[in-house]
């Protein structure tokens, strides 16, 4: 006791002093791990802790050692165990104390020295070891993440965010998908993230101790130092801190450039605004077979705007429809992966936003309005490029020798000089220009009516390495990171001209007139943003403009070995890092694009912690393209999944490697890594001891409730008793569906039942309570549908096998209400007799012939397509098809998508309102018609596995 | 902002390439170089896309015939795996296109990692750190690494592949002369009767292996088993292995492949190596040092019968054609001399050659 006296005395004199010059410096919250200890004396705390334990329970007044221990073994923590590790290395913890004593130290330590408060929906999850890890600061494997953030994000920086920590937490929080779903809840208190990613980026420059204490830096600092990779990560990020905020003092933190009109006019508030949000769609044509032309509209990767909350939902949950083009809007996330060409049907009035995203705030909304727009009309020039695309000039400046498009809004009156040309887009009329070496005067005077400059007799042009484009005419895009060149070519010698850049400090550069021809002239370092290049005329007393290129710059984005849709091989997944019980769960969407034919060959490695031991690898089956996510999923399940090496060590396993070769043109690997839940199930012993173990971490007052749903019962709920809530929960042979819940946490596992002998015991018929054909009884059923599809199987196929039958029974239960008796026993025999064909079944759609003769043929002809069409799409067919029914001329897309959903994955479908319910109880059509497309087009795939979830295929 | 003479931007433009000091824009890096970062921003797109962006772009500095010279290095590009071009990926009007190939990694054994593919935006998709010790020679980039890190580990964590190294630029797997021979014999036997041998033009397993012109004869009235050449309808040469027995085919197995013409040679050829290794008559090849065409540190490597496709890659990416100058070569190629014990491996191992003496 004596020994924690003194430890609490000297930490607390130290925790004093850093509170009082902490607050004196901004006011920084103060973290545990700031205890200033050498390695010595934290072992000496340590040991003199682990000793007062056994002793008694530790003392309310003489905290401080506590939470220092608590909090070094946090910064140990990598997202397994944290009680077992205390626990364990604590004797006599667990019988002279508990966490929530823990838990109010540190709370006083907060309240005391200005500490820090645990923010965010993990700390709220995880209430208790939430501070422990908190105070830790960067727990050691969190840091190499945090290295390689930051050295994606280097070139994104700017000096506010290393003045501001929460700016550049949120910077760092927008980049949180690319990592683990712990770095993810780690990003999600941004100072604490920002504060110790600033200090870690300025660490050499001497101004950190307002963010966190040296010794503190110092350690974190040099254990990222040990490993090569973060260490060079972080200080390439550091070293380009250190130019940002050079620049930044010697600029006063410039702003990105603004345009001449200045912020003032609405000019420049719209150039200024187009600078800063960087969304500037460009107009191109595309050539088609048979000598016509297409409109394309290609909008850039809007990565850069992640930084912004409200962008960052937006781009990763809305979709984004596009004006002109398509119906199926652009699915969430596309615009943060590359440039998308999105093909124009319609040519966009003038007055349209090009994008827009489904829930845009007011503030996006008007962003939008006044960047996302057209470029001014009435007519638009393209130039032909060698890539065969024509690309919009938005100079409309013409040089002799190039072939151009115009297209105009009104007609044009074609001639030899504008020849009519075939352009697939509504709205709009399209001529070619093709102009000789030599323009005679009599083009020069159409190309005025048609309201086409010719070129001045200087062409401004880039030079030196490829930029990232040029319309070949006044518009050019580079890199932040180039060094950019312009060649001035005069078409006559003797013109004195002079450079300059708008906003720029840097003096204007004057070109004699003997000079040589072309010139070069190196434009300074550009920073993200649009800036001009002008050229004047300098006569005496002449200062005309007589040519100009406007530049845009970005930063070059992060390269995560991602393939992109540059590479012959493209892999897109969803979401962009999922865990590894989304890859168990199948709750992940890879999409394959390559040349159709390339086999695809994958295997699978159980990993510990970090990558350090590979558990068990094994290759799967081969596949070819167009690669069937759902088939391969399917395959990994069976083939990797249920063997007993993986079943034993799965639940230690840190992560599964998937990795994937595409022939001999790409490959890539995929790292699912496991997400821990305040509420877990440990199921290792339970074939051997009939018990299982519940782990709860949600630090909510109380013991967590424990039921069991049996197979044969899978609606009525059993209440498992526990003698203490630490002690193993006995479970009856015949398995079931485990539940626990605490607070809004549950977890369940389905166990597979004990000593099943005979092929017949390996199915189940469930029985299952009444559900009412009412808004509460149906939306039980989708209740119960979620929690036996959403729990994961242990004990290999047959739990599954199991599952699956619950499944089967609620959809049934469901189609019973939703579509009839009648229909429910057609469907029964249909699904009874492999060898009925589909058309059998879609008589019992409708009693009236009438209705038959509408339905029918184009059902039967929609579910040859179904597998091959996006959810939109089949929801858009359907509604096309009954829409032919004037009762139903009214019923929505929307509409038609719900059906179809509760009619194939009700498990996702979440409760709905009464009138929803409402709609869809009046509408057996519709749902019968859905129903009819589901289980068809799940018979034309001749999948025959019945241990897939979803149980239909085509609707993972 | 300064003003450049055109010297000065030529300079200007390597440093930003990442090229040393000496090196000119003129050369088949830089060009590499120019056409890597063009197709990271282009791609995909039709080759003359890049050309035409390179040469717009640099041109003034790639002396007089620019674009023949770049239309040449972007071949190599396809050759050494940097670039792709096939037919797009989605069906569209378009003809073929260049995709970026994905960024993999080859661990030679003189502890280089030669580097492949393109990461859009970047020189290399290194960290500068790794990018400083990043070399090119021709169309091709390696690191000089050392050997106390764990560089296979970086670089995977980097999100580069491995390139297993028996399968490099599509070297097939693997074996024996005696396993690849009883592959082919065993097809051979299976494989039908079939007419005379009137059109039939054989490589003759007695003559001189190092004399690929004499060793082409008719078939004639000929005994054994033979890698030849028939014509068939349209003129057409096909690959093909063939018995015969004095003017008559006994079994004919056809070495072709109707998308490929060039897979049928590089088949046969890898097959006539084989046969001639099992016959104890290998053939040969040569490394020397003395050619005036070579750098202090290369060395040159003569081949005296075709080799496949496959193996003409690697020699071409690894280092460049020579001139055969009247030594009875068929094939000469200047490679790197610290690459020579591993190419000599690869000689012996998957071609099954011997040192000529």
């Amino acid at each position: 006791m004596h020994a924690l006296r003194d430890w609490h005395s000297r930490l607390e004199k130290h925790y004093r002093q850093l509170c009082e010059s902490r607050r004196a410096e901004g006011g920084h919250p103060l973290y545990v791990l700031e205890h200033g200890l050498a390695p010595s004396e934290r072992a000496a705390l340590s040991a003199d802790v682990q000793e007062a334990i056994h002793e008694g329970p530790p003392s309310r007044v003489f905290y401080l050692p506590w939470v220092v221990y608590a909090a070094e073994l946090g910064y140990l923590f990598a997202g397994e165990e944290y009680w077992h590790t205390y626990e364990d290395q604590t004797p006599g913890w667990v019988e002279n104390c508990d966490r929530y004593w823990l838990r109010d130290a540190f709370k006083r330590f907060a309240k005391s020295y200005n500490g820090a408060h645990p923010y965010g929906a993990w700390a709220n999850h995880f209430s208790i070891i939430c501070w422990p890890i908190t105070h830790a600061i960067l727990p050691l494997d969190l840091q190499r993440q945090l290295a390689h953030t930051l050295f994606d994000l280097r070139w994104v920086l700017r000096i506010e965010h290393l003045n501001q920590p929460d700016t550049l937490g949120r910077l760092i929080q927008s980049r949180a998908s690319a990592g683990t779903s712990r770095f993810a809840a780690f990003t999600q208190d941004a100072l604490l993230v920002g504060q110790i990613a600033a200090a870690l980026l300025l660490k050499d420059s001497s101004q950190t101790s307002h963010l966190i204490h040296e010794a503190a830096l110092e350690r974190i600092a040099e254990d990222l130092d040990r490993e090569r990779l973060a260490r060079t990560w972080l200080t390439e990020a550091r070293q380009r801190a250190t130019q940002v905020r050079l620049r930044g003092v010697v600029q006063g933190g410039k702003r990105p450039p603004m345009h001449p009109g200045g912020e003032g006019t609405d000019s420049g508030r719209v150039q200024y605004q187009r600078s800063t949000l960087g969304i500037d769609p460009r107009l191109a044509l595309r050539p088609e077979a048979g000598g016509a032309w297409s409109v394309e509209l290609h909008v850039p990767e809007l990565q850069h705007l992640l930084d912004s909350d409200e962008w960052n939902a937006l781009l990763n949950e809305a979709r984004c429809r596009v004006a002109g083009g398509p119906r199926r809007p652009l699915a969430p996330g596309r615009l943060l992966s590359g440039t998308q060409r999105v093909p124009l049907e319609r040519w966009p009035k003038s007055d349209d936003v090009l994008l827009d995203f489904e829930g845009a705030s007011p503030a996006i909304k008007a962003a939008l309005k006044t960047t996302a727009l057209l470029p001014p009309g009435p007519t638009w020039l393209f130039k032909l490029s060698a890539d065969g695309r024509a690309y919009h000039i938005r100079s409309s400046v013409a040089r002799p020798g190039a072939d151009y498009f115009l297209l105009s809004t009104t007609p044009l009156e074609y001639d030899r000089v504008l020849t009519q040309i075939d352009l697939r887009c509504v709205g709009v009329y399209a001529g070619r220009i093709s102009l000789p070496e030599t323009v005679p005067p009599s083009v020069d005077g159409v190309l005025k009516v048609l309201g086409v400059a010719r070129a001045s007799s200087i062409r401004i042009a880039p030079v030196g390495v490829p930029p990232l484009f040029w319309d070949g005419e006044g518009h050019v895009e580079w890199l932040s990171t180039d060094r950019p060149i312009v060649a001035i070519e005069r078409e006559a010698t003797g013109e004195e001209v002079e450079l300059s850049l708008t906003g720029a400090e840097a003096p204007p550069v004057r070109i004699a007139g003997d000079a040589q021809n072309p010139a070069y002239v190196e434009l300074p370092p550009l920073p993200p943003g649009t800036h001009d290049v002008l050229v004047r005329a300098t006569g005496p007393g002449i200062r005309t403009v007589i040519a100009a290129l406007e530049v845009t710059v970005r930063a070059p984005r992060p390269w995560a070995g991602a393939l992109s849709e540059q590479h012959a091989v493209q892999v897109s997944v969803q979401p962009a890092n999922p865990s590894l019980e989304e890859l168990l769960a199948g709750r992940f969407r890879m999409d394959v694009r390559g040349p159709s034919g390339l086999p695809v060959d994958s295997s699978a490695t159980l990993w510990t912690h970090r990558r350090e031991n590979a558990i068990y690898k094994k290759g799967l089956p081969s596949f070819r393209l167009p690669f069937d996510a759902a088939a391969w999923h399917r395959t990994f399940l069976r083939d990797f999944l249920d063997d007993q090496p993986v079943q034993n060590a799965l639940e230690s396993a840190w992560a599964i490697e998937v990795q994937f070769a595409f022939g001999s043109l790409a490959a890539q690997r995929l790292l699912f890594v496991r997400h821990l839940s305040p509420l877990r199930w440990s199921l290792r012993s339970w074939s051997r001891t009939r018990e299982v173990h519940l782990f709860d971490d949600t630090g909510i007052d109380g013991v967590a409730q424990v039921t069991l749903r049996s197979f044969t019962e899978p609606g009525t709920a059993v209440p498992l008793t526990r003698v203490s809530p630490a002690a193993p929960i006995a479970v009856p042979d015949s398995g079931g569906l485990l539940l626990a819940t605490h607070g809004d946490d549950r977890a369940t596992a389905v166990l597979a039942p004990r000593n099943v002998k005979g092929f017949s015991a390996l199915r189940v018929s469930p029985c299952l309570p009444h559900y009412r054909r009412a808004p509460d009884g149906l939306n039980g059923l989708l209740d119960l549908s979620a929690l036996w599809a959403e729990a994961a199987s242990v004990g290999s196929q047959l739990a599954r096998m199991r599952q699956c039958d619950v499944l089967r029974e609620v959809h049934a239960c469901l189609v019973r209400h939703l579509c009839g008796s009648r229909w429910e026993v057609a469907e029964r025999s249909f699904l009874g007799n492999l060898r009925q064909p589909p058309h059998t079944l879609v008589h019992d759609i409708s009693h009236d012939p009438g209705e038959l003769k509408h339905l029918c043929s184009p059902l039967e002809h929609a579910v040859e397509e179904f597998l091959h069409l996006s959810r939109e799409v089949r929801a858009e067919r359907l509604q096309g098809i009954l829409s032919q029914l004037k009762e139903y001329r009214d019923l929505d897309v929307a509409d038609a998508m719900l059906a179809l959903q509760i009619m194939s994955v009700p498990e996702r479908v979440g409760r709905l309102n009464d009138a929803r319910w409402k709609a869809l109880l009046e509408r057996p059509l519709l749902m019968r018609s859905a129903r009819f497309l589901v289980v068809a087009t799940h018979r034309l795939s001749r999948v025959s596995d019945i241990t897939a979830i979803p149980i239909y295929v085509g609707w993972n | 902002m300064r003003l450049l003479t055109s010297h000065v931007t030529g300079q200007v433009v390597v440093q930003s390439l990442g090229l040393g000091p000496g090196a000119s824009l003129a050369s088949t890096e830089a060009i590499a170089a120019l056409l890597r970062r063009a197709a990271g921003f282009q791609c995909p797109c039709p080759a003359r896309a890049l050309v035409d962006a390179v040469h717009r772009s640099a041109g003034a500095w790639l002396g007089d015939d620019p674009r023949d010279e770049i239309w040449e290095v972007l071949d190599r590009l396809y050759l050494a795996g940097d670039l792709l071009e096939m037919a797009p990926r989605e069906d569209g009007s378009e003809g073929k296109l260049v995709y970026l190939a994905a960024p993999a990694f080859l661990m030679r054994k003189t502890g280089a990692a030669y580097l492949q593919g393109v990461v859009p935006d970047h020189a290399s998709g290194l960290p500068a750190e790794f990018e400083a010790l990043m070399q090119s020679r021709g169309v091709v980039r390696f690191l000089s690494l050392t050997p106390e890190t764990d560089w296979e580990s970086l670089l995977l964590d980097l999100g580069f592949a491995p390139i297993a190294r028996e399968h490099w630029l599509g070297a097939p797997t693997r074996a024996t002369a005696a396993q690849h021979c009883a592959r082919y014999l065993k097809r051979l036997q299976e494989a039908p009767a079939g007419g005379d041998t009137a059109a039939f033009i054989v490589i003759d397993p007695t003559a001189d292996p190092t004399f690929y012109h004499g060793r082409r004869v008719e078939a004639g009235q000929r005994r054994g088993r033979f890698v030849g050449r028939r014509q068939v309808r349209y003129n057409r040469q096909v690959w093909c292995f063939v018995e015969i027995d004095a003017g008559r085919v006994l079994h004919l197995c056809d070495l072709h492949d109707e998308d490929d013409p060039a897979a049928g040679a590089s088949e046969a050829w890898h097959l006539q190596m084989a046969l001639d290794a099992c016959a104890g008559t290998p053939q040969r090849f040569l490394i020397r040092a003395d050619d005036p065409d070579l750098s202090r540190d290369e060395v040159a490597l003569d081949l005296f019968s075709p080799v496949p496709r496959w193996a003409e890659r690697r020699f071409e990416a690894l280092g460049r054609r020579l001139p055969t100058k009247g030594r009875g070569a068929l094939a000469s190629f200047a490679l790197p001399a610290d690459e020579a014990p591993e190419e000599t491996e690869f000689l012996t191992d998957a071609l099954w050659l011997q040192p000529k003496a």
